[in-house]
């Protein structure tokens, strides 16, 4: 049969084997919209804070107000006494708490410098980065008012006022992902993961399968780059889905060419099916790749570095990491469709991924040569 | 009763995938997340300069900025087009502009601004840069107000409670060993129990337990279950030792509650299978239901800031409660009342497999539904 003919029949196999589908076309799809979902808002805003206001003077109620008008925040309740706020804190009713001092207007009109505390639940990072951020602008915006009308008093152009309240300032400027979005940051990333997890699964049913059945399986390497060709296929065309569609859903920013995207990746499409096919060879019964898969997913995310800088991580297990086509593959297009790289600036990413293909392949071809002994003596 | 045990832990001793699944696998996942995790030495994120000032002050910030413990001074590219594609090519996370006549316009009390341009798509390591360049930068103004007798009237002083260090790391850590547990007992479950009809054994394992439907399903558990509970109680204890986290409210509360989320994720296990009868569409649904869980839990992103269809399945799931009793428990120092709640909803997953008794007693008896792929 030629070459294009076994690609057909392995397309025409996986495609008529229920389970399959349902996890390479069903599963695939039905992940990369799921996913995504708790994160839609992206960012966190509302988040209840509480402000203990010891002063309970025009000026702190003026610093109340401000809180509970930024985004971040809204103040869910002013009291005076800090304990049973503390212990709200600790029951997780508020997500943070800022604690307005006694004599806050008198040291204000007295040009003392004051300070307030703003409190966060630092055992959740977004939730505590939001509170701070939020309660911080809202001080920051009220301090620089309170130097305005300092300024205006004296009989001083206000515009100086801004220069005065800080004599040096930063201007934040975002490059890619503007809004600082968590799905933008997160979503990306598991997609190709999702790619990943659900043909390795795929495969090694298939391969499982035919084992199970005592059916013929791949035995020259023609016939293994044949096969794999079928699901290079499906992966192109479900990422074109993911790409299409789910990021329109979504509306997940997007930097780069599409046509860059599957030039990097066609390597880790290579990759995971040889992966999947050597996989496919040792699993015994068609359920163990999806347990197996099931429970490799979480290091694989944390593995790929971008979730959480590969620095901290001890240099053993950053280098296993590199084994998994996942870890290259997420880097290389989170930088080219979500960075706006040039294939140029990806290149150690395309390369490794190029020599995983080939690593993967040598070893689904071995182990077809391995089983053909097996099955001969 | 001792011949449905037996039985089954001969099954076990006979099937390596289940040594795997219940031998291998809870040690040493957890173990690799940990030692993805429990290194505390500081990150330096890279950070590119581009000081078009070279001034005395504009050295002051630049040592500033060496000077914190999150970021590092690495590289002066020629221009923002260089230091851009440092950026893309992943060699820094963010680039500092220092404009010219930084130093004649401090001093002349205009307010210069210095540029920060920086990577959001890393969003961790991006506001971690974003923090350190405005505390630096606005202490080094702070200083030169100082000096020329300005300050700003009100300053905020940040408190991050419960984690002083700000070691979120650590904080990750042991929600992710709980999830990954709460998978494998979900994943044997539906194991130990489908795999019977997948092989036609059902009857058999039935005859054994003398036709008692429930109580074949229970002494076929309850070896996983005593085991489950009692090394993922070890397991959680001993990896929260070694993250140094240590437990500031009701110890008993946090490991007892695995124990009931154990029981819940068995109860779930066994709900799945026995409605699908079916082990690798009850294995393909639990993954859809528990593979997701951990983004629904609300400790990464807040649960309260999701909406409509995430906010409800976030609240139905048993992990997310049985997380923010740990975290409770253990990092907080929470009210056992405040954490009651969380307890109590995992105990209708418990109960989840008498819904489906009925289908059992039928997959158990009727033979036509066995051997199904």
């Amino acid at each position: 049969m030629g070459s294009f003919g076994i690609l057909l029949m392995e397309l025409r196999a996986a495609l008529t084997d229920r389970g399959v589908v349902l996890i390479i076309i069903g599963g695939s799809i039905f992940y990369a919209l799921f996913y995504p979902l708790p994160y839609k808002a992206q960012v966190a805003v509302g988040l209840p804070v509480i402000v203990v206001d010891q002063d309970g003077s025009a000026h702190s109620r003026d610093l109340i107000r401000r809180v509970d008008a930024v985004e971040q925040v809204r103040v869910i309740e002013v009291t005076r006494e800090a304990r049973p706020a503390e212990t709200r804190l600790r029951d997780m009713q508020a997500a943070g708490m800022l604690l307005i001092p006694p004599d806050f207007e008198r040291d204000i009109l007295r040009q003392r410098p004051v300070q307030v505390g703003a409190f966060g639940n630092a055992a959740f990072m977004v939730m505590y980065s939001q509170t701070v951020t939020g309660m911080s602008n809202a001080v920051q915006d009220f301090s620089g008012e309170i130097v305005r009308e300092r300024k205006l008093a004296e009989g001083r152009p206000p515009f100086l006022a801004d220069t005065l309240a800080q004599p040096l300032a930063v201007d934040l400027h975002e490059l890619f992902n503007p809004d600082g979005g968590y799905a933008n940051y997160v979503v990306p990333a598991v997609l190709i993961l999702i790619l990943q997890q659900t043909f390795l699964i795929g495969i090694g049913m298939m391969g499982a399968g035919r084992r199970e059945q005592g059916l013929a399986r791949a035995s020259g390497l023609r016939e293994l780059l044949a096969q794999a060709g079928a699901y290079v296929l499906l992966m192109a065309v479900l990422l074109g889905f993911f790409l299409l569609v789910v990021y329109e859903i979504y509306d997940f920013p997007r930097f780069g060419r599409v046509a860059d995207v599957y030039w990097l990746l066609l390597p880790f499409f290579l990759a995971v099916t040889f992966l999947g096919l050597a996989l496919g060879q040792m699993f015994r019964s068609r359920e163990t790749a999806m347990q197996l898969m099931m429970l490799v997913s979480v290091p694989a995310i944390f593995l790929a570095g971008f979730a959480w800088p590969a620095e901290i991580m001890p240099g053993w297990l950053v280098a296993a990491g590199q084994l998994i086509p996942s870890t290259p593959g997420i880097d290389g297009f989170v930088r080219v469709h979500q960075m706006g790289a040039a294939l140029d600036e990806v290149r150690p990413s395309q390369i490794q991924l190029w020599v995983l293909a080939g690593f993967y392949l040598l070893l689904a071809w071995l182990g077809t040569r391995f089983h053909r002994e097996a099955a001969v003596s | 009763m001792r011949t449905v045990l037996t039985r089954e832990l001969k099954r076990f001793a006979h099937t390596p995938r289940l040594w795997f699944l219940v031998v291998v696998a809870p040690f040493v996942l957890p173990g690799l997340l940990i030692a993805m995790f429990v290194e505390r030495a500081p990150t330096e994120l890279p950070v590119a300069i581009l000081d078009y000032d070279n001034s005395h002050l504009s050295r002051q910030i630049i040592r500033a900025l060496d000077a914190t413990p999150g970021i590092r001074v690495q590289g002066f590219p020629a221009d923002l087009q260089a230091a851009g594609s440092l950026v893309r090519r992943g060699e820094v996370f963010a680039m500092v502009a220092l404009p010219p006549e930084l130093e004649r316009d401090m001093l002349r009390g205009e307010a210069p601004r210095v540029q920060l341009y920086y990577n959001r798509q890393m969003l961790t390591a991006g506001n971690v840069i974003m923090r350190e360049v405005r505390t630096a930068i606005g202490t080094v103004g702070a200083g030169i107000g100082l000096a020329q007798g300005v300050f700003p009237p009100v300053r905020t002083d940040n408190h991050p409670l419960f984690n002083p260090g700000l070691d979120f790391a650590r904080f990750l850590a042991l929600p992710l060993i709980v999830t990954l547990l709460h998978i494998l007992v979900v994943i044997v479950a539906i194991d130990v129990t489908g795999r019977e009809l997948r092989e036609s054994t059902a009857g058999e394992w039935l005859r054994a337990a003398d036709g008692a439907v429930l109580r074949a399903l229970l002494l076929k558990l309850l070896p996983y279950f005593a085991w489950f509970a009692l090394a993922g109680m070890g397991l959680l204890a001993f990896s929260a030792h070694v993250l140094g986290l240590e437990v500031r409210g009701h110890g008993g509360l946090w490991l007892g509650g695995w124990v009931v989320l154990t029981a819940a994720c068995m109860g779930l296990g066994v709900f799945l299978a026995g409605l699908f009868g079916n082990l690798r569409m009850a294995t393909s649904v639990a993954s859809v239901v528990i593979s997701p869980a951990f983004a629904y839990s609300g400790m990464t992103f807040p649960a309260e800031a999701m909406d409509g269809f995430a906010s409800i399945w976030s609240h139905l799931l048993p992990l997310g409660h049985y997380l923010k009793l740990q975290t409770g428990q253990l990092a907080m120092g929470s009210s056992i009342a405040a954490s009651l709640p969380h307890l109590l909803w995992l105990l209708p997953f418990v109960f989840l497999p008498l819904l489906v008794i009925k289908r059992w007693r039928r997959l158990l008896s009727d033979e036509r539904l066995w051997g199904a792929r």
